[in-house]
């Protein structure tokens, strides 16, 4: 037996919390990897990358963007540029896998915000407040 | 080796800090206040985007300046000079910015008109848009794909996708609410009911839950607690409206001391951090197994 594992017959009782923590916490992100959300969200995602056009799309937007960046902090951009951000805007956002990502990616949303709200009222304190989002 | 232009008041080795969150519509900010031994603003820091990004650098230029303001020797009081930088970078927009994700200047002047009103060792009170948290621990992000392989442009944190786009959008705006009504499935509910009670019996959490109870049975600290809230509420309209004066923050201090010396107060305080600091670790636990970190999916803003 390796100094990691845990015997078959011990006691839950007699695990460390920190132990019960780990174990609890594998099943619960188990739970949700096999949710039918996170396995819709997850062939999404894939078929969102595959599909070259929507590709092409979001990169177009995303360069514009990008070019727009600074003007858009400055509240200076063109009428003719916004008209132009905002038509390869739709672009992106018309395409079919595209707009079944984001449908996928808000209801695993939805999932996960419902989880944590529980996790929250337990414990008596804001999950996400603690623990992220850890984005951008 | 440099020396520190003479200008400048000199830095102790350790100031106490103060970091605040704040979402801002380049994304998520970190605010950190340090403060000098008279409690009086000293520093600030501003973290936004990812290191090396011209937002990051831009930020961080927006901090060393407001820093550099802060140390100059100068007969204003520091907290005098941090009302009116924040007099100056409030209410500036921008076409992607909005109430509920404000420009970087915004944000930071919220955050520093709240600080006015805080001390370092304050009681963590929670407002709206911003909170004290603990920056640290935070997990990385990682992917269901491989960011080679994955599309270039879509990523769950990427500052360039939605939602920062949407603020543009005309008529196609997606919700994102927080939606604590969703009917989890029984797996779900019965594995998060399971980690929520083991959660509760770790250390930190616990001796958090023990501090809490304490605090609820004493009527005299909660009351304390209570005034001390209201009176920082009152103090924050009273300096909105740009009524306030020295007997209000005198008042705001007295019972600040007066909180400070009240050990079920702050075993309550410190025990809150300790286990909002724990809870970290748990959620990198559970994004390392699904491979996306679950607190920006569960996130009511999550970029």
């Amino acid at each position: 037996m390796t100094q990691n594992s845990i015997p078959l017959q011990t006691a839950t009782e007699t695990l460390s919390p920190e132990v019960q923590v780990h174990a609890a916490a594998h099943a619960f992100a188990q739970a949700l990897a096999e949710s039918a959300e996170f396995q819709a969200f997850e062939q999404a995602a894939e078929r969102l990358r595959q599909d070259e056009t929507a590709q092409q799309a979001i990169l177009a937007y995303q360069n514009k963007q990008q070019s727009l960046q600074m003007m858009l902090r400055l509240n200076a951009v063109s009428p003719q540029d916004q008209a132009e951000f905002e038509r390869l805007q739709k672009g992106f956002l018309n395409q079919p896998s595209v707009a079944a990502y984001l449908q996928a990616q808000e209801e695993l949303n939805a999932l996960c915000q419902a989880a944590a709200g529980l996790l929250s009222e337990r414990i008596g304190l804001s999950y996400t407040a603690a623990c992220g989002p850890g984005c951008c | 080796m440099t020396t520190e232009p003479s200008l400048l008041e000199a830095r102790r080795r350790v100031l106490p800090s103060q970091t605040a969150r704040i979402s801002t519509a380049l994304g998520t900010a970190f605010v950190t206040l340090t403060r000098d031994p008279d409690e009086e603003p000293f520093e600030v820091f501003l973290n936004v985007g990812k290191a090396g990004s011209e937002t990051f650098a831009s930020a961080e230029a927006l901090g060393r300046l407001i820093s550099l303001a802060l140390r100059l020797d100068s007969p204003i009081y520091r907290s005098e000079r941090v009302r009116d930088i924040a007099g100056q970078l409030e209410h500036i927009g921008s076409t992607t910015s909005g109430a509920s994700q404000p420009s970087i200047p915004d944000a930071l002047a919220e955050v520093l008109r709240e600080s006015l009103t805080e001390s370092s060792s304050d009681v963590q009170l929670n407002t709206s848009t911003s909170r004290v948290v603990q920056t640290e621990a935070r997990p990385k992000k990682s992917l269901p794909w491989s960011p080679t392989a994955r599309p270039p442009t879509i990523s769950l944190s990427n500052p360039l996708w939605l939602p920062k786009a949407q603020p543009l959008m005309k008529g196609n705006k997606r919700k994102k609410t927080m939606n604590t009504n969703f009917p989890l499935p029984d797996d779900i509910l019965t594995t998060a009911e399971q980690l929520a009670a083991a959660i509760l019996r770790a250390t930190p959490i616990a001796a958090f839950q023990q501090a809490k109870a304490r605090l609820d049975a004493d009527a005299h600290a909660r009351e304390l607690l209570e005034r001390y809230s209201r009176t920082q509420a009152d103090l924050r309209v009273r300096q909105s409206r740009n009524v306030i004066t020295q007997a209000d923050v005198d008042q705001l201090r007295t019972l600040q001391r007066e909180v400070q010396s009240n050990q079920r107060i702050m075993d309550y305080a410190e025990t809150q951090q300790a286990a909002i600091a724990y809870l970290p670790a748990v959620n990198q636990e559970i994004s390392q197994l699904l491979g996306v970190d679950f607190a920006s999916l569960a996130g009511p803003a999550s970029c």
